[in-house]
């Protein structure tokens, strides 16, 4: 280890005279930041992209929309036309799900049930937001007996089984013209948004008491403002995995219902119907339950998947 | 004081909390007059009623538990362009109440006349919104300015304290600022209205000694460029002497010492501003003096004790001081202290003068 004797610099440089001059600092180079931090949804959007179920999921649902809204309009057939001396055809080119026992494309119709499904889950979606995040969310802002009176109005609704409401809600509406399609949307909304409520309320108990909100308050701004524009965006992680987790409930409840009888009726095709009529036949016509059942089967996958992603990436805890 | 000089009076402000335990008396008949175009510090250590104190003035005092119980908070009415509400005569002439605002008035006064700025930077920025719309959100409210125009006067705002790229900047959310600038940011928000008053608790608690003090220098030549006056919390003394005209010992609640920034450190008329003094290390000590800290904890406000609050820690307490609180005296000109050292017939201590 010899002493260093003298100075060596970068090789191929040499200091010039100018080297030493002082080096001015601009401002910038004062208040330098390190390099852009990703932002909340980059972040989320890229944990997501890894998890293949819930790409694959997002995929899905979007080639469903597209079929429920484009395939009817493509097809040759529509769901009510009956052919009634092509009744009970197997799967062939011109039919690739078969028709049923009136001759009905069965593909037609089970695109025009994927309408109706989506139907339900955007009504879902849409009462989540509207109902759900403002009932909580205004539930727990004030707080206090506020919260003790619309939270107990939410324990008894919760009380009642959906089933329930949409019988008694039949029978009311039977024979008034009213779309049965309709009861469906009702029962769904008088229900569906309850664990919204639920999880709006305990996201913004504790956001409330952040001092960004408290921040705010000092500001002057009025209190709606504050619960939308401050409160609830940050409870945006967890409203969105709720609706995600929702729509396919609400969609199989639909099913379901049609299914029994209870949703809509001929000649309109849900999925619930569709499979309700295959079922009679099932021994000898299976691809008549099969297909809208696979539907069912899908979908329900798919937002379960992209809801459990979307859950993963949305959850600051496991942020890496 | 010059009368027509008083931005803000707080008189006999009294904030309780009613808890499980009993009842907290957080701030008890607190008097404290804030002069237009000056700076105003208030020391205490924690939990002395500094905090809650400011609270009360804004009205954001969390009910229940906590309740304003009495007095009033006098703000100069011309400046708040409310003359329905000033008081027609009588030493408080001209000012309004904010204690007898109703809420929505209240929401107009805050922000706009009165501004806050919180100890912790880092969780007091909106984590989801972008810089641009908190910074511009109060001068909105309160249809200051149209969006476009508030948006202006941000940028402006975010250069004035000192943000490279403002323009840039306004986009991005506050995680992409360090704490330094986020509190930066906060000042710039607290002054985007122009308020007459501006609050600020703590504000360099949570930051880097170096950036401390970026931010206190800011402050006081934005206080100079903008002429709010500024009232300034902290459990600091150093802090407070560097930026304070007039300073406020806080103790249990109430006020011990209040005087001019210079009369505080040169004669201090309570023996727990003394003891403050001497716990904190200063530069300019002669030769290597010890610190001495004050013995003891502050009283349990749910049972304070009868007497003055700072008897039981106190080094020179009389028998008198363990059986009633003594008042504040005014010791000189503009310094009130409250302690009976100051009283002829207290035995004489170096430093304390004797009044009638």
């Amino acid at each position: 280890m010899g002493v260093q004797t003298a100075w060596r610099f970068k090789e191929g440089s040499t200091p010039e005279a100018g080297s030493f001059a002082p080096a001015l600092k601009g401002s910038e180079e004062l208040q330098q930041v390190a390099g852009r931090p990703t932002t909340y949804w980059s972040d989320a959007i890229r944990r997501i992209r890894r998890n293949k179920p819930a790409v694959v999921g997002f995929w899905i649902i979007i080639a469903l929309f597209i079929v429920a809204i484009v395939g009817p309009m493509v097809s040759p057939y529509t769901y009510e036309d009956q052919d009634l001396s092509n009744t009970f055809q197997s799967p062939t080119l011109q039919h690739p799900f078969g028709t049923d026992q009136l001759g009905r494309d069965q593909m037609t119709r089970v695109m025009y049930g994927a309408r109706i499904s989506l139907a339900v889950g955007i009504v879902c979606a849409a009462l989540n937001f509207l109902i759900g995040v403002t009932y909580g969310g205004i539930s727990a802002y004030f707080g206090g007996r506020v919260d003790d009176i619309m939270m107990r109005i939410v324990d008894i609704l919760y009380g009642i089984p959906t089933l329930i409401i949409v019988i008694l809600l039949t029978v009311l509406f039977k024979d008034r013209g009213v779309n049965p399609l309709v009861n469906v949307f009702i029962a769904i909304g008088l229900t569906y948004w309850l664990p919204m409520a639920r999880i709006v309320r305990g996201e913004i108990l504790s956001l409330k008491e952040r001092e960004f909100a408290l921040a705010a308050k000092t500001i002057g701004a009025p209190n709606n403002r504050i619960l939308f524009r401050h409160l609830i965006p940050n409870a945006m992680g967890p409203i969105i995995v709720t609706v995600t987790l929702e729509v396919p409930s609400a969609i199989f409840t639909e099913a379901f219902l049609s299914y029994i009888g209870l949703g809509v009726s001929a000649p309109v095709a849900s999925w619930g119907v569709l499979a309700s009529d295959g079922t009679e036949a099932i021994r000898s016509f299976p691809y008549l339950v099969l297909f809208p059942a696979l539907a069912i089967c899908l979908t329900m996958f798919a937002f379960n998947f992209l809801g459990d992603g979307l859950r993963d990436a949305l959850d600051p805890r496991l942020r890496q | 004081m010059d009368e027509n000089n008083v931005l803000m009076r707080i008189q006999g402000l009294t904030t309780n909390f009613h808890t499980y335990a009993g009842v907290v008396h957080a701030v008890d008949d607190m008097t404290l007059t804030v002069p237009k175009d000056s700076v105003v510090g208030i020391v205490g250590e924690s939990g002395s009623g500094k905090s809650v104190t400011m609270m009360s003035v804004m009205r954001l005092i969390p009910n229940p538990p906590g309740r304003i119980e009495g007095g009033h908070v006098w703000f100069d009415g011309a400046a708040l362009g409310m003359p329905d509400r000033m008081e027609k005569d009588g030493p408080n002439k001209g000012m309004v109440d904010l204690l007898s605002l109703s809420a929505e008035s209240m929401m107009k006064v805050r922000g706009r006349h009165i501004a806050m700025i919180f100890q912790d930077p880092m969780v007091s920025l909106n984590p989801v919104l972008t810089i641009g719309l908190q910074l511009t959100e109060s001068m909105v409210v309160h249809g200051l300015a149209t969006k476009e125009g508030a948006w202006k006067r941000a940028v402006d705002m975010l250069a004035l304290v000192g943000i490279p790229k403002p323009e840039e900047r306004m986009r991005d959310y506050p995680h992409q600022y360090s704490g330094g600038m986020r509190q930066r940011v906060m000042i710039a928000m607290a002054l985007s209205c122009s308020p007459e008053l501006v609050i600020a608790d703590e504000p360099t608690t949570s930051l880097d000694v170096t950036v401390q003090a970026q931010i206190l220098e800011l402050m006081k030549e934005l206080k100079a460029k903008l002429k709010s006056s500024i009232i300034i919390i902290s459990h600091d003394l150093s802090i407070v002497a560097g930026i304070a005209d007039k300073v406020v010992v806080m103790y249990a609640g109430r006020i011990l010492e209040e005087a001019d920034v210079y009369d505080l450190y040169e004669k201090p008329g309570h023996p727990y501003t003394v003891g403050l003094m001497k716990s904190v290390p200063r530069l300019d000590a002669e030769n290597r003096e010890r610190l001495v800290p004050i013995e003891g904890s502050p009283p349990d406000l749910l049972a304070p004790p009868v007497g003055c609050k700072f008897a039981p820690r106190c080094k020179y307490a009389m028998n008198i001081c363990r059986e009633q609180e003594p008042p504040l005296v005014t010791v000189g000109q503009g310094h009130r202290a409250r302690c009976f050292l100051h009283h002829p017939t207290a035995p004489a201590v170096p430093g304390f003068v004797k009044v009638e």
